[in-house]
C-alpha cells in the first residue's frame, strides 16, 4: 500500500473509515501498524485536527436549550412561501408559540399560617394558547372539565384543605408578568378562620417540554418559615389534576424539588421565591421519571402574587 | 489502530441515538427526531457564521420551519438542513446591520443576570480571534469545517457543499492547519500588543 496521504489520514481520525467493516479501512489500519512514517504523518494531522476544535470551541457560547418542537411547527404551518415569518424566539415569545405538551399544575397553598398569608382565590387569568398545536383539543377538554369541577366543588385539593380558610381575595390581587400558556386559577379556600391558603392551579395549563423555564411567587408581606410551596404535576385523565408531592418549608435560602416528573430548585430572596424546574410528562410516576431523565424542560414564566 | 476517533465523533453519520421528541412522545417523524439530536449543534455552527447567538437560534428555528415544509423528506435530512441554514446565514449577512439593532433592542429587554465586564470583554475578545481566523480560510474550507465540526459525515458535507466526497478529507486537513496558523498569528499579534 502507498504511503497515506493528509485526506485519507483525516477520514481516518474523523471516523469515516471502518477498520472492521470496509476493505479500505482494514487496508489503511494494517498499514498504519507497518508504517511509522504514516503514523507520524496520522500524529500530525491529529494535532492539527484537536487544534482546530479546540481553537473554534474558544468562540463557543452556551446554547439555550431547544424550544418545542411544536413552535416550530405552529411556524411552519403559519408561514406561507418561501420567506416565511420567523419563529419567534421561545425565550422572548414563547407564550405566542407554545405548543402543548405537559399539564401541569402550579400550587402554592398555606403559604402562612400565622401571618394570615393568603393566596388570592377565584382569580384567573388566561393568554394566548394557539389553536390546532398538538393536543390543544384533548387538553382543553380536560380543561373544560377540570374547571367545571373546580366551580361546582369549591373544596380545595385534597391535602391539608382543612387548614385552609382564607376569604377568597380580589382578582386584582394577582400581577402575571410574562404571558404562561394556559389559565391558572386559584381554587378558593374553604371557609374557616386559619389565615393561609388558597390554591394556584393551572386549569388548562400546556407547557411546552423543551423550553427552560423560571417561575415564581412573590410574597407580600415575606413568609416567615410558616408556609409551605408545593409545584405539582398534573396526572393521568384529569381525574386527579394535582397530586401533592414534594412539600418543602419556605424561607430557607434555597430549597429544591425533586419528586417524580418534577425537579425544581427554588430560590428565596426577601419577600420573593423564584425557582426553575422540569416537569416531566407520563401519567404514572415511572414514566414521569423517565421523561424526567430525558430532560424535558418546562418554564413557567414568572407569575406574581401579591398577597392583599 | 493508532490515533483513530471513534466512530460519531466530530464527523458522524445520522445513526445517533434515537431521541425522544421534546413534546414527550417519541416522535416519529424525521424532522423532529433530528430537531432533538441536532439543535445544539445547528445553532452552534450558525453561531459560527453570524456571530451572534440569538440570530443563530432564530436562524435554527426558522432552518427547521423550511425543514416542516419541505414535500418530500430530502434523502439527507441533515445535509438538507445545514445547508439551508447556512444559506440563510448568508442572506442574513446581508442585512445584518439592520438586524442586530433590532436584536439589541429585545435583547437588552431580556438580560437578566448580570455579567462580569472583564470576563465579557475577554469572551469577545477570544470570539473575535476565532472569527478572524476562521475569515482567513475560503468559503469552502470555512464550510467543511463548521459542518465537520458540527458532527455531519464526510457524505453528507459533500451534499451541503457541493465538494466531491473524497476532497471532503484533504479540504478539512487543509483548514484545520490554515485555522491553526492564522490563530497563533493573530494571537502573537494581541499580545504583542497588549505587551508594554
Amino acid at each position: 500500500m502507498p504511503h497515506l496521504d493528509e485526506g485519507t489520514l483525516s477520514a481516518w481520525l474523523d471516523g469515516q473509515l471502518d477498520p472492521n467493516s470496509d476493505g479500505e479501512g482494514r487496508a489503511l489500519a494494517r498499514h498504519l501498524d507497518e508504517c511509522p512514517r504514516c503514523r507520524a504523518l496520522l500524529e500530525a494531522e491529529r494535532i492539527a485536527r484537536e487544534r482546530a476544535t479546540s481553537i473554534l470551541a474558544e468562540s463557543d457560547l452556551p446554547v439555550p436549550a431547544a424550544p418545542a418542537f411544536g413552535s416550530i411547527r405552529q411556524g411552519a404551518a403559519a408561514s406561507t412561501g418561501g420567506t416565511g415569518r420567523r419563529v419567534p424566539r421561545m425565550g422572548l415569545a414563547w407564550a405566542a408559540s407554545i405548543a402543548v405538551a405537559v399539564s401541569a399544575g402550579l400550587l402554592a397553598r398555606e403559604l402562612s399560617e400565622r401571618r394570615g398569608l393568603e393566596l388570592p382565590a377565584s382569580v384567573e387569568y388566561e393568554n394566548e394558547v394557539p389553536q390546532g398545536a398538538p393536543g390543544v383539543e384533548e387538553a382543553s377538554a380536560k380543561a373544560e372539565a377540570l374547571e367545571s369541577r373546580s366551580r361546582q366543588d369549591v373544596a380545595p385539593p385534597p391535602a391539608r384543605r382543612e387548614k385552609s380558610a382564607a376569604p377568597a381575595p380580589q382578582a386584582d390581587a394577582v400581577a402575571a408578568e410574562a404571558p404562561v400558556a394556559g389559565r391558572f386559577a386559584a381554587e378558593p379556600a374553604e371557609g374557616g378562620a386559619s389565615a393561609a391558603a388558597g390554591c394556584w392551579r393551572m386549569v388548562n395549563g400546556k407547557l411546552a417540554a423543551g423550553i427552560p423555564v423560571s417561575f415564581g411567587l412573590k410574597l407580600d408581606p415575606a413568609p416567615a418559615n410558616t408556609g409551605r410551596l408545593g409545584i405539582s404535576t398534573a396526572s393521568g385523565e384529569g381525574e386527579e389534576l394535582l397530586e401533592e408531592a414534594g412539600w418543602l418549608p419556605v424561607g430557607a435560602d434555597s430549597v429544591s424539588i425533586v419528586f417524580p416528573g418534577f425537579v425544581a430548585r427554588l430560590l428565596v430572596e426577601g419577600d420573593e421565591m423564584r425557582g426553575s424546574g422540569r416537569i416531566a410528562v407520563g401519567d404514572d410516576a415511572a414514566a414521569a421519571q423517565a421523561e424526567t431523565t430525558r430532560a424535558l424542560e418546562v418554564r413557567l414564566e414568572r407569575v406574581e402574587c401579591r398577597i392583599p | 489502530m493508532p490515533g483513530r476517533a471513534p466512530l460519531g465523533g466530530p464527523c458522524a453519520g445520522l445513526d445517533g441515538p434515537h431521541v425522544i421528541g421534546i413534546e414527550g412522545v417519541a416522535l416519529s417523524e424525521p424532522w423532529a427526531t433530528l430537531y432533538g439530536e441536532v439543535w445544539e449543534e445547528l445553532v452552534r455552527f450558525l453561531d459560527r457564521k453570524v456571530w451572534d447567538m440569538e440570530l443563530a437560534q432564530d436562524l435554527a428555528q426558522e432552518a427547521f420551519v423550511r425543514a416542516l415544509r419541505t414535500d418530500p423528506v430530502p434523502d439527507s435530512p441533515r445535509a438538507w438542513l445545514f445547508t439551508v441554514a447556512a444559506n440563510l446565514a448568508r442572506d442574513e449577512a446581508r442585512t445584518a446591520i439592520r438586524r442586530r439593532e433590532k436584536l439589541h433592542l429585545v435583547r437588552s429587554a431580556a438580560a437578566d443576570s448580570p455579567i462580569d465586564p472583564d470576563e465579557a470583554l475577554e469572551a469577545r475578545q477570544r470570539r473575535q480571534l476565532v472569527r478572524q481566523a476562521l475569515d482567513t480560510l475560503n468559503e469552502r474550507e470555512r464550510n467543511a469545517l463548521l459542518l465537520c465540526e458540527a458532527g455531519l459525515s464526510y457524505p453528507e458535507i459533500a451534499g451541503a457543499t457541493g465538494l466531491a466526497a473524497g476532497a471532503i478529507g484533504t479540504t478539512l486537513s487543509r483548514a484545520r492547519r490554515k485555522l491553526a496558523a492564522a490563530y497563533e498569528m493573530l494571537r502573537e499579534g494581541e499580545d504583542s500588543r497588549a505587551a508594554p
